[in-house]
């Protein structure tokens, strides 16, 4: 007890500097606000069509028909008399017709029939197709984190071009779990701008605040609102961002004040405060570069009350922050960008378990931050995106599986991650740890053959 | 429960050895009266299964590739022992009860079988005759292995499904064509399987078992009997298991071919 008093004390004059070092686009921000203001309006995805119809649905009277290469026209055509189909359209590249069957028959029948033809090569129902689960809020698209199409992240000249597929596979894994409104995510942080329409419904309360030791975590910086909007920002309802656990809600824990640091002191008594509530993960997109064992009993204690806790792993091209450090408590997350490559600046180290995308990410930023006259959204990068992205994944794992331990979460999220830079470092690396973040492998029903 | 296997599984084997024997020595066997007919067999059924305490229902697909030997006791009442090997396919099947869910798509499963029917004649009126009739199939997989594809480390899952099916019910059959008999069977069918699913990737480990019954207990079989020759015989039977939505009700067939010894 009094050796962890010695410690305690020193560890009260660190000064926490907040891991990232958020560059917003202000300009990014203004156009984006213009295209909304100016009719250039950014469309709907999907229309409300969120779900997936039921699978394995096709078209009741249609079924498609390639008929073997030495088949003559004449042959083909006596062939499509003799079925009493009525031809379509024919997909010339491919030699295939899409044929409509007899009132008579059903697709199984017809397929059935058309199969002891020899001539037929193959004949299979015309599928439906699905959208995914694709939220419609108007800011999605330059979302590359949750789904890279290769787009232009930005709409200012100049903006970068992510790669096709560096994402996390989020609509994927979406038609999965949306997330349980049960789950809690504490955002031990700069607290959260409640008047924020992309977030005020998502406060299970006014949170807590240790800075200011009140029951109110109002963010006077800005940072808490941006990692909130990651994790859970108000999804599908036609404005903003959606965020990656689209039920799960939040409880804001004020533990850095206005100019962007803290004490250990307010972010070891966060961690307990949060675990006592009965969340279920606290997202730390804070550190500092001291190690304290009054930390490390804080992370343990929280841990061992079932809480799975991530955080990030800093910004400086150095060893990992702490409480990242802590490896048998926490889950520490390193940096990717648009193209699926860890940032320069994320920092390394044994400890890092896994990498998410932390570069130009667009999320939610207070409604005074950028002033009247501008959307309350903008960019920034930093290992705090990252890790907001992985406690999002753990959040929809806990939802359809309460039963896991934080340690089984954290299992599940190293192994499913994809070994982006397997050329380079194969395997378990001190750079992206186990790899990317894979939502989709995390949370879909993988397939064995 | 192991007992109870073994026993059966004795008894089968037992009695199918023992058919193969005596049947070679008709005259001087100690079943002199008892008919031995020795045959094959094939058996097919696609069947909607629900899972314990699930909503989602899977189909699954069987055949079974099976040697009989049919014990006539007297007339109008024989026990058949069949043994024989399944192939049994559980594609679309999804465990989500495991830290990484896993969908199998591994075609099919092979494993052992065994059976016992039963058939008991109780009324002949002209040309018709009615029966009643019982059948128990149970089949266990051997446990298969597959990899986890897709993962940052090695993983594996170990799957072993099992199978029971047990149908009764009433045969009736025209008995006035000389060679040809043909009959109607509503049956009492029922289906139990059991799939365990155990995933290790590396030190998260997880395990499932899925209690499986079929969505429908009732089947119609139509069928017949054709008499080849004196000695060879041929039964098939189509069955249908119909459902609510008919259109995806589930289906069977069955075929055997009889070698009767004079």
């Amino acid at each position: 007890m009094k050796r962890k008093k010695l410690i305690f004390i020193p560890v009260l004059i660190y000064i926490l500097f907040i891991t990232v070092n958020f560059s917003f686009d202000q300009k990014d921000s203004k156009k984006l606000h213009r295209n909304l203001k100016t009719g250039h309006k950014i469309p709907s995805l999907n229309k409300n069509r969120l779900h997936r119809p039921p699978r394995s649905q096709y078209a009741a009277d249609q079924v498609l028909i390639k008929f073997k290469s030495r088949t003559t026209h004449h042959q083909i055509s006596s062939a499509l008399s003799f079925y009493r189909v009525k031809p379509l359209r024919q997909i010339p590249e491919i030699d295939v017709f899409q044929v409509q069957i007899p009132s008579d028959l059903t697709v199984e029948e017809m397929l059935a029939l058309l199969k002891r033809n020899p001539d037929v090569e193959y004949a299979e129902p015309n599928y439906k197709t699905h959208i995914l689960a694709t939220p419609n809020d108007t800011l999605f698209q330059y979302q590359y984190a949750l789904h890279n199409t290769g787009q232009i992240i930005g709409s200012v000249p100049g903006s970068p071009q992510g790669k096709n597929l560096a994402d996390i596979n989020a609509p994927e894994a979406w038609e999965e779990s949306k997330g349980n409104q049960d789950i809690i995510i504490a955002v031990i942080d700069s607290g959260v701008d409640f008047d924020h329409t992309d977030l005020s419904e998502k406060m299970i309360s006014r949170g807590r605040d240790f800075v200011n030791d009140d029951m109110d975590a109002t963010d006077d910086y800005y940072h808490g609102t941006f990692i909130s909007g990651i994790i859970a920002a108000d999804t599908n309802n036609k404005e903003g961002i959606a965020g990656v656990s689209w039920n799960c809600k939040i409880l804001p824990i004020k533990a850095i004040d206005n100019d962007g640091t803290g004490l250990y002191t307010w972010m070891i008594e966060a961690i307990t405060w949060a675990a006592d509530q009965g969340v279920d993960i606290i997202n730390m997109s804070i550190g500092g570069d001291a190690p304290s064992d009054a930390l490390k009993d804080a992370l343990e204690d929280a841990y061992q009350k079932g809480v799975l806790i991530a955080a990030a792993a800093g910004n400086d091209t150095e060893p990992v922050l702490y409480p990242a450090a802590y490896d048998d408590y926490v889950l520490a997350v390193a940096a990717t960008d648009y193209n699926d490559n860890r940032t320069t600046w994320s920092n390394f180290g044994p400890q890092i378990d896994v990498a998410a995308p932390g570069e130009r990410i667009l999320s939610c930023v207070p409604t005074w931050y950028f002033g009247q006259g501008s959307i309350p959204y903008g960019y920034g990068s930093g290992t705090s995106a990252s890790v907001s992205h992985v406690s999002g994944l753990a959040a929809l794992i806990k939802s359809i599986k309460p039963w896991l331990s934080p340690k089984d979460i954290m299992n599940i999220i190293r192994y499913t991650a994809d070994d982006i830079n397997r050329n380079e470092h194969p395997g378990l690396d001190e750079y992206v740890g186990y790899g990317r973040i894979n939502m989709e492998k995390a949370l879909v029903p993988v397939k064995i053959k | 429960m192991f007992k109870i296997k073994t026993f059966f599984v004795g008894l089968l084997i037992l009695m199918f050895s023992s058919g193969l024997i005596f049947s070679q020595y008709p005259e001087q066997s100690l079943l002199s009266n008892i008919k031995i007919k020795p045959g094959i067999g094939l058996d097919y059924f696609s069947r909607t299964v629900r899972a314990k305490d699930e909503d989602t229902t899977n189909r699954i697909k069987c055949f079974f590739l099976t040697l009989n030997t049919e014990f006539e006791i007297n007339d109008g009442f024989s026990i058949t022992a069949i043994l024989g090997y399944s192939i049994s396919n559980f594609n679309s099947m999804t465990f989500r009860n495991i830290p990484v869910s896993l969908e199998l798509d591994v075609g099919s499963i092979g494993g052992l079988l065994g059976g016992l029917n039963l058939n008991m004649n109780i009324l002949r009126l002209r040309n018709f005759e009615m029966d009643i009739s019982g059948r128990i199939y149970y089949s266990k997989s051997t446990k298969q292995t597959w990899d986890i594809p897709g993962l940052s480390v090695e993983g594996t899952a170990e799957g072993k499904p099992s199978l029971l099916t047990v149908q009764a019910g009433p045969v009736f059959t025209y008995t006035g064509f000389a060679y040809f008999l043909p009959y109607v069977n509503f049956s009492y069918n029922k289906l139990w399987g059991k799939f365990k699913m155990d995933e290790t990737i590396q030190d998260l480990t997880g395990s499932e078992e899925k209690k499986l019954t079929g969505r429908s207990d009732l089947s119609l079989s139509v069928g017949f009997i054709y008499e080849i020759s004196r000695n060879l015989t041929v039964k098939a039977e189509g069955i249908l298991m119909p459902h609510s939505d008919f259109k995806n009700s589930d289906f069977g067939s069955m075929f055997r071919l009889i070698y009767v010894f004079n």
